[in-house]
């Protein structure tokens, strides 16, 4: 019996575990709330902080609301300069849209810390270009913070998605409304907005859903204006010990987000429907005029001050020392911070561990992601609903019902929970590279394979091939830059990359932190590069 | 000949190819552009639009030179190949589009979109969502939306290609009868040679150059 053979029950198996992995779990930090209050060692016979609650649910839902409103405001100059307009920085703006796939949101809060913070290089600008006595950025540690930090670093996701879109509307219509005597602004009013709508509603419904169960971002900027549903559920669980209340947040926060992915279904349902009718893609035109170049440039300029800024300040403040946590006393030029972090002892086991469950987590994951696809991609329109289920649960509330299972956890059980939660992303890159396969392809390969499964292994797998690889470079990603589910789990002398950034970041040891944050984003572009340099061409999928 | 509409000269290059066409028309009557494919037959009509700039040459639309000014302000309609109809709206905002842009009220357009659709035999389907319509009735509500603002000068776009051989002969009559009906003039741009015959007044062949 060849190998072959075996593989479609070796993925149902992985994809078996990986949804137990999920669902029971998720059951266990649900229970206490319906058991009365006897589920953990703290008890849970304090009464229900209702007004809290309530208040918390209305900060995540304002703070991701507005978030959302952000993303979009920023993203879609991005989005119609990209599909629309050939200029020299075109190339650098898409490079763009990967940054939320391989920048975990631990670096993305240092980088804000350190560009906007009270002692940040915007602020320490800005005191001496004017002379002022106090810094006068002070948003940071507030709503503002939060979501201005959520927008910058979300605004890609509506870049990728609309731009998409944009690139293949017809001329036709739009030029049909000119010659009717509309305005180019009525035009776009009442022409391209309508049917982009559905691509910048279905965009600004993930990045609501990211920021609705933001966890890191929140836990280091928020405090001052309020707190999310995410951070009190961490707190209940792991400083008040309350499982009852810490089931109830994570019921509450489920059903809302339940709320938002049928939302997002549905507007990919309208995207994909509009996706059909949509042309093979139109001439991009050179920037038109003067007042055009001017926006284009006042609108780079913008990103690359507000958004690269704060990146670029990691690899600065990495070679940069002294100054005692700040950056207006004493500071110099070294490799001190370098020397010191690959010093430390726990270095090699953390980049040991991160290497290690990144990869083990891609691999199930994946594997978990393909069986799916290959064996339910063309069901029933429920099984295109079904993977985006762990998205309804954060990884705070998986994590609380984990240790709930297991109090002592392990890496196996890092994991199984990451994979868990990180394997609908490798399901949207996989599907969406075999429903690209043409279905005269399809139907050849089933005429000319002696079974199902050999067209599957020489006709799909290979044609799908990048997707496969980029969901895999996507979920390495995602496990490498993922503190919540390790501080969560608090495995015990575990270490990993993103948890060593956390901790240096929390202690204000900056310098070191960048170290961390650099090294951390290398490693997820680099499993980035060889992912796409492995994937070839396999027949322009 | 009394001009109505006049091309002189009107030029564009590209690196491959080059059009340099000057024709004049008779107030109602059509002209069809005949030429294989490639060979600038829809530059041209983009060019008298005003949806691509010419390097050169002037448009005379009833005594007033339009070459510079936008393509909603040419009083003139254009007839897509794809019917380029909005996905999004109902077959009586996409025939009252136009008059809405130029200051009607939207009921005052829906009546008039339902005028329109009596005359074009589709009454009772201004409410229907333009993707449930079959190739024939996209046609018709096409033409509607471009002669409800009551251009002077009508351009077309390969207009029948996308349809079936049975239905293309049948609206070929209907598209003649319509503008004796009416009296626009019209500029079809085709490469049937029957269909220019059938449709056209006058023939301009163009040539791959």
């Amino acid at each position: 019996m060849k190998i072959r053979n075996l593989a479609p029950a070796l993925g149902a198996l992985v994809l078996a575990v990986v949804i137990l992995s999920f669902l029971v779990p998720a059951v266990c930090a649900l229970l206490p709330v319906f058991a009365g209050g006897a589920g953990g060692a703290g008890g849970g016979e304090n009464a229900i902080p209702w007004a809290r609650l309530f208040s918390a649910l209305r900060f995540t839902a304002v703070e991701a609301l507005l978030s959302s409103l952000a993303a979009v405001a920023i993203g879609l100059p991005a989005a119609f300069l990209a599909a629309r307009r050939n200029f020299p920085g075109r190339r650098f703006l898409l490079s763009l849209s990967g940054v939320p796939l391989c920048i975990p949101p631990v670096i993305i809060a240092l980088a804000f810390v350190l560009f906007y913070g009270r002692q940040g290089y915007l602020n320490v600008f800005l005191m001496s270009a004017f002379g002022l006595a106090e810094p006068p950025v002070t948003f940071l540690y507030s709503l503002a913070g939060v979501v201005i930090a959520h927008g910058f670093y979300n605004f890609p996701v509506v870049l990728r998605t609309v731009s998409q879109v944009w690139e293949r509307l017809s001329a036709e219509e739009e030029e049909a409304a000119l010659i009717l005597g509309s305005s180019p602004l009525r035009v776009f009013r009442t022409i391209t907005l309508p049917l982009l709508s559905p691509s910048i509603l279905a965009a600004a419904s993930l990045v609501f859903l990211y920021c609705f169960f933001s966890f890191i971002i929140v836990l280091l900027f928020g405090g001052v204006g309020g707190t999310t549903l995410e951070v009190e559920l961490y707190q209940a669980a792991r400083s008040l010990l309350d499982f009852r209340l810490s089931g109830l947040i994570a019921l509450i926060e489920t059903l809302a987000a339940f709320l938002v992915i049928l939302l997002y279904v549905y507007f990919q349902r309208l995207l994909s429907r509009g996706n059909a009718a949509l042309k093979t893609g139109r001439l991009r035109t050179p920037l038109r005029g003067w007042s055009e170049k001017a926006g284009a440039a006042l609108y780079m300029i913008f990103l690359i001050v507000f958004f690269i800024g704060p990146l670029a300040s990691i690899l600065l403040r990495s070679f940069v020392t002294g100054g005692s946590g700040g950056y207006s006393t004493a500071l110099h030029v070294s490799l001190d911070s370098w020397t010191q972090f690959f010093g430390r002892p726990s270095f090699a086991a953390a980049f040991g561990s991160t290497v290690f469950v990144g990869l083990s987590v891609a691999l199930v994951s994946t594997a978990a992601a393909l069986f799916f696809a290959l064996a339910f991609g063309h069901g029933r329109p429920a099984f295109r609903v079904l993977p985006f289920a762990p998205l309804a649960v954060s990884s705070v509330m998986l994590g609380f019902g984990w240790t709930l299972l297991v109090p002592r956890g392990n890496v196996l059980v890092l994991i199984l929970a990451q994979s868990a939660m990180a394997w609908p992303f490798a399901w949207t890159q996989i599907q969406g590279a075999l429903d690209r396969i043409p279905n005269a392809i399809l139907d050849a390969s089933l005429l000319l394979a002696p079974d199902s499964l050999d067209a599957v292994f020489r006709v799909k797998i290979p044609l799908a091939l990048r997707g496969i690889l980029s969901g895999a470079g996507f979920v390495f990603a995602i496990s490498a830059g993922d503190a919540s589910l390790p501080l969560v789990l608090s495995l015990r002398r575990f270490e990993n990359l993103s948890l060593t950034l956390y901790r240096l970041a929390g202690s204000y040891r900056f310098s070191e932190a960048c170290v961390c944050a650099v090294l951390l984003a290398l490693l997820c572009a680099f499993v980035f590069f060889i992912q796409d340099a492995g994937s070839g061409n396999p027949g322009k999928d | 000949m009394n001009s109505f509409f006049t091309v002189s000269q009107l030029r564009k290059k590209w690196p491959m190819m080059e059009i340099d066409i000057s024709f004049e028309m008779e107030r109602g009557s059509s002209l069809a552009l005949l030429g294989p494919s490639g060979c600038g037959k829809t530059s041209v009509l983009k060019m008298i639009a005003g949806l691509l700039p010419p390097d050169s040459g002037t448009i005379v639309l009833d005594g007033a030179d339009i070459a510079s000014l936008p393509p909603g302000k040419r009083k003139l309609g254009l007839v897509f190949q794809e019917h380029a109809l909005f996905p999004h709206l109902s077959v009586e905002d996409n025939i009252g589009y136009g008059l809405v842009s130029s200051g009607m009220g939207k009921r005052l357009s829906r009546l008039e979109a339902a005028v329109w659709l009596d005359r074009f035999g589709l009454s009772g389907f201004g409410k229907r969502r333009v993707e449930s319509l079959s190739g024939g009735e996209k046609q018709r509500v096409s033409l509607a939306r471009t002669l409800a603002v009551r251009p002077s000068l009508v351009l077309f776009d390969e207009p029948l290609s996308s349809l079936d051989t049975e239905l293309r002969k049948r609206l070929q009559g209907e598209l003649r009868s319509r503008q004796r009906e009416l009296g626009y003039t019209a500029i079809y741009v085709t490469h049937d040679e029957d269909e220019a015959a059938v449709l056209a007044d006058h023939i301009i062949r163009m040539k791959n150059s």
